[in-house]
């Protein structure tokens, strides 16, 4: 397992990773790295970090905190998520991300089935995993949209149909299932 | 004046008995109905679906995430609202089947109920995803 993450970045605090950065960090250079593409791709996802709940209704936090990792092109990759706090990251090493406008870093580790964990230097207590497509915000999203959407038309229709049906207007078939049974 | 007042009491006892009998008749006539019972599931499962998010987004707009750990009463009643979820999609599905295999209703109805039973599995999928229901 290719564990990209620098081992002391990993156990600095947002505010000294700033001072350090500045020393010892890589800095981006403005062409990317050979292959940065091809991470930028691969690290790609949805994911949700650790230390939020993983059961009961409490998983809803964790599901509306999940971040989102996109790639930005030319190498970068841009983060997102629900509250609108959506950041661009460069590559410094094979992995590894900073924070284009601040000094925030993200390192990725990398397995042979793809990303295992995402680590940021900004939250040092919690490791974020990769999330599954079935388990992602927009799946979850689309299927509760449109299942609510389809609840309320179907609850207009009948209203609908019961207001015709009462004034004496014309009703397409027997919606209400009171009518013909078995 | 007495035999009067005892006719009008026993008209009035008999227009009551007649009434009850008729509510009565049309509750059984309802709930022994496997068409009515498929139907009202499906109407079940659009106003408790509407109405677990509507609750459970309000009481979390007021009080906050904390709600899910403190649970006042308003968030109880949402959180007791998606095993009654399940229930009605199971009834909805059921009653689906149901109506095609005995066709209740009108084809448009029937498609309609099936329509409801796949929204409702969804539905109840995401809930379960989400920890609201306990496998």
């Amino acid at each position: 397992m290719d564990i990209a993450w620098p081992a002391a970045a990993s156990r600095r605090s947002p505010a000294r990773t700033a001072t350090k950065t500045s020393d010892s960090t890589p800095q981006p250079s403005s062409t990317p790295q050979p292959g940065s593409r091809e991470r930028a791709d691969a690290v790609a996802g949805e994911y949700g970090v650790s230390f939020l709940p993983q059961s009961g209704p409490l998983q809803i936090v964790d599901r509306l905190e999940r971040v989102s990792v996109e790639p930005a092109g030319n190498g970068r990759i841009s983060t997102g998520s629900l509250d609108g706090d959506t950041r661009q990251w460069v590559e410094t090493e094979p992995h590894v991300f900073r924070d284009v406008d601040g000094h925030d870093a993200i390192a990725f580790e990398v397995g042979d089935d793809g990303v295992t964990a995402m680590h940021m230097s900004s939250e040092p207590a919690g490791v974020y995993q990769p999330v599954p497509i079935h388990e992602r915000q927009l799946v979850s999203g689309v299927v509760v949209g449109v299942s609510l959407a389809g609840f309320a038309l179907s609850l207009v229709g009948w209203g609908v149909t019961g207001a015709r049906r009462r004034w004496g207007g014309p009703v397409d078939g027997d919606e209400s299932g009171t009518g013909r049974s078995e | 004046m007495t035999d009067r007042s005892g006719v009008e009491n026993a008209a009035t006892r008999a227009i009551d008995s007649s009434f009850r009998r008729l509510i009565i008749d049309g509750i059984e006539r309802r709930i022994t109905s496997l068409s009515w019972i498929a139907r009202a599931s499906g109407v079940g499962l659009c106003f408790g679906s509407i109405g677990f998010v509507l609750l459970f987004v309000s009481v979390i707009e007021r009080g906050g995430e904390l709600t899910l750990i403190t649970r006042p009463v308003p968030m109880r009643i949402a959180l007791a609202l998606p095993s009654l979820l399940v229930v009605f999609t199971l009834s909805t599905a059921v009653g689906a089947l149901l109506a095609w295999r005995y066709r209740y209703w009108s084809l448009r109805a029937r498609v309609h109920q099936t329509f409801l039973a796949a929204l409702g599995v969804g539905f109840v999928w995401q809930l379960y995803s989400l920890g609201f229901i306990a496998a």
